[in-house]
């Protein structure tokens, strides 16, 4: 067995700490600020009501409650509001560090995963005395990958997030629609490589049905949020967890069947049926097999060859 | 050389089509109807999401206004009255034509068709400011919908507003909707237009004048369905409504 093979498959491993499915419970981040909206709207119309019915129902004006009492309710209502409005934009906030840190990892893990089969794929080629067009093709898309797919700072977006709502939101959601399609139409083309690289290898490998991710108009998805006040946005929410999500899950099947193909076609090991162990999640590793990446200083793999965090090739 | 019975077929054929061409207007009617059928086709295929979300979003505030309205009145019935006492104010201040007259048809018409032409109310064209000024209109006349309907049929029971609303606003709120979307679409293509010039790119100008032909497209239909809910609402709702009342 080559020595890029165990490689790749830590790399899959990783997909379990990289590619953060997150679950439709996540909706209540666009809906709650809704229902509270209508709640605090249909409050403060029947205050306005009852004291304005009070007021016309006697001979003489009269308010509904002492105005000491009024005044404190107002002064009350005001500060609850601001307080809940704080705390939905705390949820959004981590919902948001999710999903872009969740973007991140998985273009990370990505580029770690074709800089590990690349080599390996080159090795069997030399091995076999043959050579391939699609490795030149695969190294520019793997470069232009790291050039486009650029780290986002999580933390500092979920924090701008709970301050300027609204506008870092949209924001937010519109490079996370972008950056997916352009990471989309880039796995298409590497996969499209793959295919080509490994019939030169004479392996029979057909990629399987990837889960189309459609190009979105952002302009008009921050329009429509606007003038829907804010309705659009649950729509646009939902989209964005299941995109990622769907992505993620037709990512999965692809490497399972492609590390598959590899182990029997190329290893000459049985295949891991019906759906590779992979899929379950693997044991923590013990202190002992960690090393220290030499660029940022994030634990890793002792036989790792590049950092899960900053995805630099570390020295033998 | 052609014998005598091909060429007999053929001026046959060329009197045929000397003949249609001569039909004139009518030809042109049948090559006019396709053509529009196809035009309003796309446009609306291009222009879908639009479509959708204005729709599902009037709908959601419309049911939203209704039902708080709806409680609203539940929990306290006095306030009933004192809609009543507003709605009575409002239609002394606006002079409404009489019923079933030509000067009604012509005051809903233009009130409903040039809704965003009107000096105060054409801030929604400028770009991205008017998105406000167009939300906020949105979800204003969401709500109004809403808790008019609810209001008429606390008043005068479930029909009525079943009879006095549906036959125009079948194609009224559908025009409302189209008048939306166009507005949309124009906010659309040119928000993307500044963005592009501003980033020094060079701008689709295919894809603007696509836009712009879109938005005359999509206003134009909702000036057609407004003039006939304008119609149905003057001529047939009030006879509709009075047969409820007996």
């Amino acid at each position: 067995m080559m020595r890029h093979f165990p490689e790749l498959e830590y790399a899959i491993r990783k997909r379990f700490e990289s590619d953060r499915m997150m679950g439709y419970i996540w909706m209540i981040v666009p809906i709650l600020p809704l229902l509270l909206a209508i709640i605090g709207a249909a409050i403060f119309l029947g205050f306005i009501l009852t004291a304005i019915a009070a007021g016309i129902s006697g001979p003489t004006p009269t308010a509904p409650f002492p105005t000491d009492s009024m005044a404190a309710i107002l002064m009350l209502g005001w500060i609850g509001l601001i307080l809940v409005g704080f705390i939905i934009s705390v949820f959004g906030a981590v919902a948001l560090y999710y999903m872009i840190s969740r973007r991140n990892n998985h273009f990370r893990r990505q580029r770690m995963f074709t800089s590990i089969l690349l080599p390996y794929l080159e090795a069997k080629l030399k091995e076999k005395g043959r050579s391939s067009n699609a490795i030149s093709a695969l190294a520019l898309l793997n470069r232009d990958s790291e050039y486009e797919e650029t780290e986002r700072s999580a933390a500092v977006w979920a924090v701008l997030y709970i301050f300027v709502s609204p506008i870092v939101g949209l924001y937010i959601f519109h490079f996370l629609t972008n950056d997916l399609y352009k990471h989309f139409k880039r796995q298409i083309d590497l996969n499209r490589n793959f295919e080509a690289l490994l019939k030169d290898l004479e392996v029979q490998f057909v990629s399987p049905a990837q889960y189309e991710t459609k190009r979105r108009e952002t302009i008009l998805y921050i329009i429509l949020t606007i003038i829907t006040a804010g309705l659009f946005w649950i729509y646009w929410f939902y989209l964005q967890l299941k995109e990622y999500n769907e992505h993620f899950k037709s990512q999965w099947k692809l490497e399972d069947q492609l590390m598959n193909t590899l182990r029997t076609q190329m290893e000459g090991l049985p295949p891991e049926t019906p759906t590779p162990a992979l899929l379950k999640a693997p044991p923590a590793p013990s202190p002992l097999d960690l090393k220290y990446c030499q660029y940022c200083g994030k634990a890793i793999l002792l036989d790792a060859k590049f950092c899960d965090l900053c995805g630099k090739q570390q020295p033998a | 050389m052609p014998n005598s019975a091909t060429f007999a077929a053929n001026s046959n054929q060329h009197s045929i089509r000397v003949h249609e061409i001569g039909k004139g207007s009518h030809m042109r009617q049948i090559q006019f109807i396709p053509s529009v059928e196809r035009i309003l086709r796309d446009c609306f295929r291009r222009n879908w999401t639009q479509i959708k979300a204005v729709t599902a979003a009037l709908l959601s505030v419309v049911f939203i206004s209704g039902f708080v309205t709806l409680l609203a009145f539940t929990i306290t019935p006095s306030v009933i009255s004192m809609v009543n006492a507003i709605i009575r104010s409002e239609r002394s201040y606006i002079a409404i034509p009489p019923h079933s007259s030509e000067a009604l048809y012509y005051f809903i018409f233009s009130n409903n068709s040039g809704a965003y032409w009107n000096p105060p109310k054409m801030i929604v064209w400028a770009p991205f400011v008017g998105l406000f000024a167009l939300g906020l209109d949105l979800v204003l006349n969401g709500i109004v919908l809403g808790a008019i309907a609810v209001w008429a049929g606390v008043m005068y029971g479930a029909m009525y507003p079943i009879v006095g609303l549906t036959p125009h606003g079948i194609l009224e709120i559908p025009a409302f909707i189209l008048q939306f979307a166009s507005i949309i679409v124009w906010q659309q293509v040119s928000i993307k237009l500044i963005l592009t010039k501003l980033g020094g790119r060079n701008a689709d100008m295919q894809e603007f004048k696509q836009g712009l032909k879109d938005t005359l497209t999509l206003a134009a239909l909702s000036i057609s369905l407004f003039a006939l809910a304008a119609w149905i609402e003057t001529y047939i709702t009030p006879h509709l409504l009075e047969t409820v009342r007996h």
